[in-house]
């Protein structure tokens, strides 16, 4: 902070706030740094980077800077404890980091309430997106990213992400928003990020997601952030770990967009890609005369529920035919596997039709199908029904015996009966 | 009906489900049993449906009315995924606009999307210089 007069002349705005405007239009990044802990290598890179980033709000590299200058007046004491952060865990150069233990409870606090504010300021305090993602890995690793976890605060960093507040408009306007955000979501990783950068972001993106709202804000934020840090990151990796973790976090991102995205496909977890289309299934349902209106969301619902009927229907049916040494699902396994369970009663006049076309598949079926039910279907060769039909088939038997018949379909209803 | 479209949809279902299972596939008839069984699938859930929301008094059959209809039915498991899959396409609709945003369809990297807009900027600024 103590630079910032020096450089103030540029940034008139840092003065008014603070007089600390670490940041001259140039360079913002490499003052603070310089100023508080001069030892981090990836900074000049970000400057490079960030400039460009900054640029999002003014055209000119200069006019980026004051944008951002009043937004690091403000946050100029904070942001420089963030700079700081990533070094200061190795140093307890600056007051910031005696001061951080008090952060860290404040911030804990904050987090719950004021989670996004707080992040982009660190950003800010950084000097730029490239500062702030290289602090988010360091610095705001563990105590500025995990507000959201707010268990991750652990790091004295955390006064930084009070300022956040101020700077997040600007920077969410245009590509910031990103950068922005991935601090929150870097920070809880961290300490896994060392180990495993790439495979860190996912649990970002998670995190994101419950806590902030913010999968947007994590996506592009981890892209936009990380290609930068990575060169800056490979240079101050050793300093600290927790850039490491960045830097590896910025590589997944830089492929990650698609990779974020995948968390939600996985919800699904299913084999079936293919969605059944909803005007049909709509359709179908609005066959039936008694069926009115229908909700724009229900026959999603409806195709999700038949998807999964038919996951269970096919699936049980290639396994019966595994069993059979079989290649192909025939209608008499499909007959046997709606047969077996009575969750499937009301295939059972649709199945009804199928006869035996395989002898042996037949004779199994039957024994599978021991079932009441089966004997009510008559379907089933004499030999199943024998014992259960004897009781409550009886009437439906003598037509249903070997052949399907359309009386038979109506079993549905007769079985109940008699059930 | 719309039986035909509805069938190929049924077919391509399956044979996504039986991809994984050693080539395994559907014989003819199997198949038509079962694209029958989903129409049936599909009224039995619906006229369920219907008759729920007419005990509500409700004119439009809603995804609770589904919800309930696979809970009385026999199908309560699915409950579970088809909530989910309810809750993601709200999701999605809501999203839609946002989450389709340009730097994720611009296919182009972090970097590159940089460069580009550096270049927009100085194109701006030597346009009002």
């Amino acid at each position: 902070m103590s630079g910032d007069d020096t450089y103030a002349p540029k940034s008139p705005d840092l003065s008014s706030f603070y007089a600390a405007g670490p940041t001259p239009p140039a360079e913002p990044a490499e003052p603070p740094q310089q100023l508080f802990l001069s030892q981090q290598p990836s900074q000049p890179n970000f400057s490079h980077l960030q400039s460009p980033s900054s640029s999002t709000y003014l055209p000119g590299p200069p006019r980026q800077q004051q944008p951002h200058a009043p937004h690091q007046s403000q946050h100029d004491q904070l942001a420089t404890p963030p700079q700081t952060l990533g070094q200061v865990r190795p140093t307890a150069n600056h007051p910031n980091t005696s001061q951080a233990p008090e952060f860290g409870v404040g911030v804990g606090y904050y987090s719950t309430t004021t989670q996004h504010e707080y992040y982009p300021p660190p950003r800010a305090a950084a000097s730029y997106p490239t500062t702030g993602y290289s602090q988010p890995g360091t610095g705001y690793t563990a105590t500025q990213a995990p507000p959201p976890p707010q268990q991750q605060q652990q790091q004295q960093q955390q006064p930084e992400q009070q300022q956040p507040p101020f700077f997040q408009p600007p920077y969410r306007g245009s590509f910031h928003h990103q950068y922005s955000e991935p601090p929150h979501q870097i920070p809880p990783n961290h300490h896994l990020i060392a180990a495993q950068a790439a495979q860190v972001r996912q649990p970002y993106y998670d995190y994101a997601a419950p806590g902030t709202g913010g999968d947007e804000f994590a996506d592009p934020a981890a892209n936009g952030a990380m290609p930068p840090r990575r060169a800056a990151a490979a240079a101050a990796a050793a300093a600290v770990a927790s850039q490491t973790a960045a830097a590896a976090a910025s590589d997944d991102a830089t492929t990650g967009t698609g990779g974020s995205s995948s968390p939600a496909g996985h919800i699904e977890a299913s084999v079936v890609k293919t969605k059944f289309p909803t005007a049909r299934i709509k359709r179908i349902m609005q066959a039936d005369e008694e069926v009115g209106k229908v909700a724009q969301q229900t026959p999603i619902a409806v195709g999700k529920a038949l998807e999964m009927f038919m996951v269970a229907l096919v699936t049980k049916s290639a396994e019966v035919a595994r069993q059979r040494n079989s290649k192909r699902v025939s209608a008499q396994m499909l007959k046997q596997v709606v047969e077996s369970d009575d969750q499937w009663d009301f295939l059972r006049d649709i199945v009804g039709k199928i006869e035996g076309e395989e002898k042996g598949g037949k004779g199994k079926g039957g024994g599978g199908g021991g079932d009441a039910r089966q004997g009510g279907g008559g379907r089933v060769k004499a030999e199943s029904e024998t014992d259960e039909e004897g009781g409550g088939a009886g009437g439906g038997v003598p037509s249903g015996g070997d052949t399907p018949v359309a009386g038979k379909r109506k079993r549905g209803g007769g079985r109940k009966k008699k059930l | 009906m719309s039986d035909h479209e509805f069938g190929a949809t049924v077919q391509k279902i399956v044979g996504e489900i039986l991809s994984g299972s050693s080539g395994i596939a559907f014989s003819k008839e199997a198949r038509d049993v079962l694209i029958e069984c989903c129409v049936e699938f599909i009224t039995l859930i619906s006229s369920e449906a219907n008759e729920i929301s007419e005990k509500e008094t409700k004119k439009t059959i809603a995804c609770d009315h589904i919800i309930k209809a696979l809970d009385q039915l026999g199908f309560p498991d699915y409950v579970p995924v088809v909530l989910e899959a309810a809750a993601e396409h709200k999701e999605v609709q809501k999203g839609r606009e946002k989450k389709a945003n340009k730097l994720e369809q611009s296919g182009m990297t972090l970097e590159e999307l940089e460069r580009l807009q550096q270049e927009q900027f100085a194109a701006a600024a030597a346009r009002h210089n």
